[in-house]
């Protein structure tokens, strides 16, 4: 077998946020690799990378070239990916199952409806039978939805398919059918590389298998193997599918001499007394799932190694949305806001300076991420740049009927001064709406208009809705993540990806559909948890009583404020 | 099995505005569901499942019948006995921790807890549904099987007598399959809980207690695991002929019974285990 794809050291992600670190593997042509690990292990990533989707922050991939063959059709092999992501479902957004396969072939949908009999065809295969090439996947179940998302990746003819738990939300009969499809195109020798957790599906047909633990590889060998050392599974917190569960049982009670790849049939042949708890021939030891094995043995097939374990590495999940100073959220907001309000009564350019001060000094003291006073800073730049522009340059008549051609340094400077509180404003409206969580806003919406003593019905509309359209502002941002990562990689191929956040069609108009669905599922589950009815009593998830720190904060807020505001009237 | 504790009498459910295409729909359904009951769902894709949970839960208005709990109609019950999990997992969530979802639905069984309770009422669900990272982490840094774990122990939480699941597994790995399937029956008896899971996976179906096969918004068939499994009187079993992939240990079992002669009927691994021990000892 050639080799087809080199993966060396490959890292996404910095430290201590890393989903993967490391990886080094390679790929044979024809192959049939399956990809294991529990959730959150970092498979998703992998595929991602692999598919081109994701940029690695380190590392390398290199697609083998055959040289026998052109530059030009190497890389139409290359480019011959399919990729059937996680919830393929958002990635349906053309509209009719034509313009679906439109989108995949890149031609028109008229010219699908010559290529009718193929597409049927197509959707037989994965058991969609009597649909039209009008009919809108939008209106089927999840379920039908999933099958014709495969149907397109077939539709590509890929050579290489890169498939993220393909099995989930099938029937029965549409996984049976699956299994078919991947068997035909393994056969064919096409690499298909699977991230599942339904392994027994995939024993008969997998010629390898990887384990992800917390972003790297730690088992790269026969899949045959694994099931016969079940322990590793246990050790990487996998769990054992129900055929290695089942013998597993039965060699601890004697029954089975060791566990393997099994069909029930060969099981049942091969059951009888045993009483031996190593058996000598393949030195395998006797799986107890109790006994956690950490040794580095040599697995026997392709140069397979079982890599060194990194399951201690952790993924860095602790982090507090909140920032450096661990300040209570009433406090922080109050004293931000008063901060704000100074900024905009101040017009002096000592205020402005000052106000200036402040609003770094918050930044600091409140942890705020960098990259986003990087982006405002840049967004105001741009606007800062344009406006002094204009305001500076004198034209002459019959704009500037005193000056002719000139370039006004000193009113430049005036116009930027003038301009330096919208920074401010930018930077602390990003204090406000980040490193607090939705019901801390409530809660605190809450307990700021119960300070007003105002009456408890209209305080708790004014606190839930205020909840609800700041939950909504990081949902709507991470649907339009999901869709626009949809896109992408619907459209790998054709690389169609130039202003792709812009595509109001493909990207635009189904996040919108996707926000209404997810805000009607959104409705159902609050409705389901009346929440509507019974207000969230969110006073609790804040501190009763603020701190003495929290009271100083505010203070200092307080007095920055009012001196800023001061030294307007009286320098 | 005493009185039970939901029932669906002739219930009928059509979607408005679709009426040109036949859309998955509830026709005439006539089910109970009892106390310290698992029912699993099962049908193909399309075949009406979610729409019958989604009913269940009073969410979709009926065009004939009724549904109870326990005698009062589900329009007039008070709020709070019936949950789901619904899929996509992020979209029903409240909180933007871990903690806040699971510490909100503490404050609505109980507005009196106090912080520190809520931290252990929290730390507790986590774990028993094996959400191991820090309780402060925001939902957005969730991969999708934590997110499917977190929306299943907010419905544990919930104190509900009825929980709804919907292919609420199929994201998990075995080992939290595996876990959870022990938890909920245990839950299920000792909390007199009616649990309905809608599933593909046939793993699941061992579990039940009842096992529901829904088809184009019909009910077809309601029996027992074991006669779903095994079929009766020597026909083909139901799950052979609907098309489903039996468990690896009814495979196992049939083989074996076909290997010795035998007639097992075992609904988990260690019935299968401890009747070819007995074979083995008779035989020896």
């Amino acid at each position: 077998m050639s080799m087809l794809l080199a993966i060396d050291n490959l890292t996404v992600g910095t430290a201590p946020q890393r989903r993967l670190h490391g990886l080094t593997a390679c790929v044979d042509k024809g192959e049939f690799i399956v990809v294991l690990g529990h959730n959150g292990a970092g498979k998703s990533t992998l595929l991602d990378v692999l598919a081109g989707v994701t940029v690695p922050t380190e590392g390398t991939l290199t697609w083998q070239r055959d040289d026998s063959k052109t530059a030009q059709a190497n890389n139409a092999l290359i480019n011959r990916v399919g990729y059937l992501f996680q919830s393929p479902e958002t990635g349906l957004f053309a509209g009719t199952v034509a313009e679906e396969f439109a989108l995949t072939w890149s031609i028109t949908p008229r010219q699908v409806h010559a290529r009718a009999a193929e597409v049927q065809s197509l959707l037989r295969r994965v058991g969609l039978d009597a649909i039209e090439l009008d009919d809108i996947p939008a209106t089927w179940s999840t379920g039908m939805q999933r099958r014709m998302a495969i149907a397109l990746v077939l539709a590509e003819d890929p050579q290489i398919v890169l498939l993220d738990e393909p099995s989930a939300g099938l029937d029965g009969w549409s996984q049976q059918q699956l299994l078919q499809t991947l068997q035909h195109m393994r056969d064919e020798g096409r690499t298909v590389i699977v991230a599942t957790h339904d392994t027994d599906a995939f024993i008969s047909l997998a010629t390898r298998a990887w384990i992800l633990a917390d972003g790297a590889l730690v088992y790269d060998g026969a899949l045959s193997d694994l099931y016969a050392q079940p322990e590793r599974l246990v050790t990487h917190r996998l769990g054992l599918p129900p055929s290695l569960r089942l013998q597993v049982r039965l060699v601890r009670v004697g029954l089975l001499d060791a566990p393997a790849v099994r069909d029930a049939n060969t099981l049942v042949e091969s059951l009888g007394p045993h009483h031996k708890p190593i058996d000598e021939a393949t030195g395998a030891t006797n799986p107890t799932t109790e006994i956690p094995d950490n040794s580095i043995t040599k697995t026997n097939e392709h140069a397979g190694t079982v890599l060194s374990s990194h399951a201690s590495v952790s993924l860095g999940y602790s982090q507090k949305p909140h920032g450096r100073l661990k300040i209570d959220s009433r406090s922080r907001w109050i004293t931000v806001s008063l901060v704000t309000v100074a900024i905009a009564l101040v017009h002096t350019p000592l205020g402005i300076v000052l106000g200036l001060c402040g609003t770094v000094a918050l930044l600091i003291a409140f942890g705020a991420s960098w990259r986003r006073v990087a982006k405002w800073s840049i967004v105001w730049g741009l606007f800062a740049l344009f406006t002094t522009a204009i305001g500076a340059t004198r034209v002459g008549p019959p704009f500037h009927p005193t000056a002719h051609d000139a370039f006004s340094f000193v009113t430049a400077g005036h116009a930027l001064v003038s301009i330096l509180p919208y920074w401010c404003f930018l930077q602390s409206s990003q204090l406000l709406v980040t490193g607090t969580t939705a019901l801390e806003v409530q809660a605190m919406l809450e307990w700021i208009l119960r300070f007003l003593h105002l009456p408890a019905q209209f305080r708790h509309l004014a606190s839930l809705t205020g909840g609800i359209v700041y939950r909504f502002l990081p949902a709507v941002s991470q649907l339009y993540q999901v869709q626009l990562r949809a896109y992408r990689v619907r459209t790998l191929a054709t690389r169609k990806r130039r202003f792709a956040s812009l595509r109001l069609t493909h990207v635009l108009a189904p996040l919108v559909i996707r926000l209404i669905r997810y805000g009607e599922t959104t409705h159902d589950a609050l409705m389901a948890r009346n929440l509507f009815t019974h207000p969230i009593p969110s006073a609790q998830l804040l501190p009763e009583k603020l701190r003495l720190r929290d009271w100083m904060v505010a203070l200092i807020g307080f007095a920055f404020a009012t001196a800023v505001v001061g030294i307007q009237w009286f320098v | 099995m005493a009185q039970p504790r939901i029932i669906l009498d002739n219930v009928c459910v059509a979607r408005v505005g679709r009426a040109d295409r036949p859309l998955p729909v509830l026709n005439h359904v006539s089910l109970a569901f009892g106390k310290r009951e698992i029912v699993a769902l099962v049908g193909h894709n399309g075949a009406g499942k979610t729409t019958l949970a989604r009913t269940i839960l009073g969410l979709y208005p009926l065009t004939e019948g009724c549904i109870t709990y326990e005698g009062t109609p589900i329009r007039e019950l008070s709020p709070g006995k019936i949950q789901m999990v619904f899929q996509p997992p992020s979209a029903q969530l409240i909180g933007q921790t871990i903690f806040e979802e699971l510490a909100l639905t503490a404050l609505q069984r109980n507005s009196a807890i106090t912080r520190a309770q809520l931290d252990v009422f929290v730390q507790h669900y986590a774990d028993m549904v094996q959400l191991t990272v820090p309780i402060e982490t925001s939902v957005y840094e969730l991969s999708g099987g934590q997110l499917q774990r977190l929306c299943i122990a907010q419905a544990l939480a919930s104190g509900a007598k009825v929980l709804l699941f919907d292919e609420s597994f199929a994201p998990l790995d075995d080992e939290a399959r595996t876990a959870l399937r022990k938890q909920l029956r245990t839950l299920a008896e000792r909390h007199a809980l009616t649990i309905v899971l809608i599933t593909h996976d046939m793993e699941d179906v061992l579990i039940a207690d009842r096992v529901v096969i829904l088809d184009a918004g019909e009910v077809r068939l309601a029996t027992d695991p074991q006669t779903f499994f095994y079929g009766e009187h020597g026909q083909t079993p139901r799950c052979a002929t609907w098309g489903f992939r039996p468990p690896y240990i009814v495979d196992a079992a049939l083989a074996a019974n076909h290997r010795f002669g035998l007639s097992m009927r075992p609904l988990s691994e260690e019935e299968l285990v401890e009747e070819l021990l007995h074979v083995y000892a008779l035989s020896h």
